[in-house]
């Protein structure tokens, strides 16, 4: 008697663990590398990186009964992600973008690149991690929200808890000073 | 020409300026060849940025990546709720009232503290029968021939002082240097 009445539950229950489940991982897939990235251009180093969008991803699944809204979903999450990204960059001081040849395996090229787009690829994101290096950690967050991620000044300066005039006061200082470093890096 | 500042130039160029403020610059961006180029050089980083950003990382391979981050954060939700605090039990209705509870007894002892006070007859003032004095051996009070006399050690230095209902004796220990004073009042 008491295997039916169980069998009974596990059908009803199942189906919903198994929706909750599948919507999960469709929430991880679909933002997944966004998250990263945008973690990955604050802080420049890939481990560090990975813990921190591991970390956002547990943080907003444990707390998933807030997010009433699903098309907020991806604002909620970015601000989860930068505040996390933020806050360790005040535990652990400067953004430190690793060495190339220091990853542990080797650069992912297409077999149809040549030798020199490799090269010129290199430099870009070079370029890229130098100039996010020389701005502070807000700053970085406000332009890499703003121009990369396409967010209106708005939502940023919700995401980075200050008002719309300091968003965008990060944001001109941003965006002079990377104007300025990728001038003074031009042959 | 006053130009306008490059701060405000970066604004302009990501549609960042209110909007009379925008369409002031933009008068002077579409009469001033400099400014023009500026602001078109702005939007082009803006946009190699957005290329640049969406990028994988050097080294990153990030299927691997991916999956080792899913599988990571699968980990962190079941260990979440391996440690979840259950909800506390809810409480036996008798317990959800202990501030009146507890301020009943409290409010019992001022009303009987008040009584108390109010039955006491009212301090008397000193009958004219008591005589407060001071003498070389001490100061005492005394009625209908008894009383009491506070003895003074034999001491040079005692200063005595009478005034009304009360009498005072002050001395200084010439060993330790200690001050003493005593008073005694009839009431």
């Amino acid at each position: 008697m008491a295997s039916i009445a169980l069998s009974i539950m596990s059908e009803t229950v199942e189906p919903l663990v198994r929706d909750t489940l599948e919507a999960q991982n469709r929430f991880i897939s679909d933002n997944m590398r966004r998250i990263f990235l945008l973690i990955y251009r604050m802080l420049g180093n890939v481990a560090d990186a990975q813990d921190l969008t591991q970390e956002v991803f547990i943080k907003a699944l444990q707390r998933q009964d807030q997010l009433k809204d699903v098309e907020k979903a991806t604002h909620w999450l970015s601000r989860i992600a930068t505040n996390t990204a933020i806050d360790h960059l005040r535990r652990h001081g400067r953004v430190s973008f690793c060495d190339i040849d220091s990853l542990p395996e080797p650069a992912a090229t297409s077999p149809s690149e040549s030798p020199e787009q490799v090269v010129l690829r290199g430099e870009r994101r070079e370029m890229l991690e130098g100039g996010l290096q020389a701005l502070t950690a807000r700053e970085r967050a406000a332009l890499l929200l703003r121009d990369v991620d396409g967010l209106p000044a708005e939502e940023v300066a919700r995401q980075l808890n200050c008002s719309k005039a300091t968003v965008r006061s990060h944001i001109a200082n941003a965006r002079v000073k990377f104007r300025r470093y990728l001038a003074r890096r031009k042959p | 020409m006053t130009h306008p500042n490059e701060s405000r130039l970066a604004l302009y160029a990501g549609n960042d300026l209110p909007l009379l403020e925008g369409f002031r610059v933009a008068i002077h961006v579409r009469g001033c060849d400099r400014c023009s180029r500026q602001v078109e050089e702005l939007r082009g980083i803006r946009d190699w940025m957005r290329l640049q950003g969406s990028e994988t990382p050097a080294g990153v391979r990030w299927e691997a990546l991916a999956s080792e981050m899913r599988a990571n954060i699968r980990l962190g939700l079941a260990a979440g709720r391996c440690v979840d605090v259950p909800e506390p039990l809810e409480e036996p209705r008798g317990l959800r009232w202990p501030a009146p509870a507890m301020a009943l007894p409290v409010l019992l002892l001022v009303i009987v503290g008040w009584m108390v006070q109010s039955l006491q007859p009212p301090l008397q003032p000193a009958s004219a029968d008591f005589v407060v004095d001071a003498s070389s051996s001490g100061i005492g009070v005394q009625r209908d021939g008894r009383g009491f006399t506070l003895l003074q050690p034999r001491n040079e230095n005692v200063v005595y002082s009478v005034s009304g209902e009360a009498a005072g004796a002050r001395y200084v220990d010439s060993e330790s240097g200690q001050v003493t004073i005593s008073h005694v009042y009839a009431q």
